[in-house]
């Protein structure tokens, strides 16, 4: 198997919005939702989007309740998101490294 | 020979059944049949126990401080039951449920560890009585706060996630989302390193603290060779109450700090950590006599040092190490210079080394939520 094979790649993490999500929760235990939009730039409707094909996916868990009527929800890492994570940033890496040399 | 102590004996059995039923509640799967059947015995035993106790009146021959105590047992039984009960129930009704029962035996634990404590040999009744109830009311806090919110959710309880609205598929979803390149990966672990520093501070737990034990100190000052007897229950009073309010601001935070990171999970579990390390000196050495009362500021205060010298690291902040190292130079101007007077300098230390700098994180939180606000 190639260095480069792109199949690889984990698709669920390989786009953006979503790899974005991932390196701020990678670097936290849980974070808000509001902070998460804020720190990755992008909509309500879309970082919802994308954060409930990663919820479906296992990779991210959520801990949604309500603080004085607002609605709150927390998101993390789950443990299969957090390896999916290495994994993922290890493949790339090595296909981003200058080859022979 | 005397009367054989019917009451005594049928409260103490009472609260064996109580005790042992509740441990069952508390280990077995929640809203299974056997736990409603179980938990019905459980509040039989326990509306017998705090009957048999409002028909003590040995201990002060009149309605004194434990029938205050059962009284409020029977009304966190009866509000641990209503919402199980009620017509109409409430979003948040298995949490109140959970909360009330699990107090209720937090309650009936402390009660018990109270009667082990005065049996204790050499055991001052006040002393004994108080100290139990805080350590295990402290214990039963911190358990209950991490514990139950954690059970709800897992059953898919928590009433407030239930109600929230359903996840909106938004047409920018699509295969169409770019894909990331080699600056991107650069950007991504800038984005991590910068997430994973976020520490959320509102300084609430520093003036707390600081105010509260700045005043317990103070009235303990005023009550030496006045009302000395005092002395006890000003403690045990003072470190209820913070622990409580320390509790519920803790929880409250919690579900509010936008984010919580390894760092801010190390700064709380130093401050509780040292709020648990000082506690426990406070209260047993100074009730068993392995510190002298004198000795007492000073070791408060070296402990506070390593609070915020240890978690001077996870601000990264100079300003919080220099407030450790502070802390520890009047730890040994305590030392130096022992006598009553120290309670005041400890307390005068709490205000400028513990209540000025949460009142200056405070400001600072208030000012970040507020440019948050307007840019969001």
């Amino acid at each position: 198997m190639s260095t480069f094979d792109h199949t690889r790649l984990d698709d669920l993490i390989h786009s953006r919005i979503r790899l974005a999500i991932m390196a701020v929760l990678g670097g936290v235990e849980r974070a808000e939702f509001t902070y998460l939009r804020d720190a990755v730039k992008t909509t309500d409707g879309n970082l919802g989007a994308h954060l409930a094909k990663l919820e479906a996916a296992g990779y991210v868990a959520v801990d949604k309740r309500f603080v004085e009527r607002k609605p709150v929800s927390h998101y993390r890492l789950t443990a299969a998101g957090r390896r999916a994570f290495e994994s993922y940033l290890k493949t790339l890496d090595a296909m981003l490294k200058p080859q022979g040399g | 020979m005397y009367d054989f102590d019917w009451i005594g004996w049928f409260h103490a059995a009472f609260g064996f059944i109580a005790l042992a039923l509740g441990l069952l509640v508390v280990l077995r799967r929640k809203g299974t049949r056997g736990h409603r059947r179980t938990g019905r015995i459980y509040v039989a035993a326990m509306l017998l126990l705090n009957g048999t106790a409002l028909a003590i009146y040995d201990l002060f021959g009149f309605f004194g401080p434990f029938h205050v105590a059962a009284v409020v047992s029977l009304c966190t039984l009866a509000a641990g039951l209503h919402p199980m009960y009620a017509r109409r129930r409430g979003e948040r009704h298995f949490e109140r449920h959970a909360m009330f029962m699990s107090w209720s035996y937090a309650g009936l634990l402390a009660a018990a560890t109270a009667e082990l404590a005065v049996r204790l040999p050499g055991a001052e009744f006040a002393s004994a009585v108080l100290a139990s109830t805080v350590l295990v009311v402290a214990g039963a806090a911190f358990i209950i706060h991490t514990r139950v919110p954690r059970i709800l959710t897992a059953l898919g309880l928590s009433g407030r996630a239930r109600s929230r609205g359903t996840t909106v598929r938004h047409p920018e979803e699509t295969d169409m989302d770019p894909q990331p390149n080699t600056d991107d990966l650069a950007a991504m672990r800038r984005l991590m390193e910068e997430s994973s520093r976020g520490v959320y501070e509102t300084g609430k737990h520093y003036m707390l603290w600081g105010l509260v034990v700045a005043a317990g100190l103070c009235l303990t000052y005023w009550s030496l060779g006045r009302r000395e007897a005092w002395i006890p229950w000003i403690w045990g009073i003072g470190l209820l109450v913070g622990w409580g309010a320390a509790a519920w601001l803790g929880s409250r935070e919690a579900a509010r700090a936008p984010v919580e990171t390894l760092v801010s999970q190390t700064r709380a579990g130093i401050w509780i950590g040292c709020g648990i390390g000082m506690t426990i000196l406070g209260l047993l050495g100074y009730y068993t006599g392995a510190i002298r009362p004198g000795a007492l500021p000073a070791v408060i205060a070296v402990v506070m040092g390593v609070g915020y010298f240890a978690s001077s690291f996870a601000y990264r902040s100079m300003v919080v190490r220099a407030l450790g190292v502070a802390w520890w130079i009047g730890a040994v101007a305590l030392l130096l210079w022992q006598g009553p007077h120290a309670l005041l300098v400890l307390a005068a230390l709490l205000v400028v080394l513990q209540v000025v700098p949460g009142a200056l994180f405070h400001r600072r939180a208030r000012a970040r939520a507020a440019s948050a606000a307007v840019t969001a």
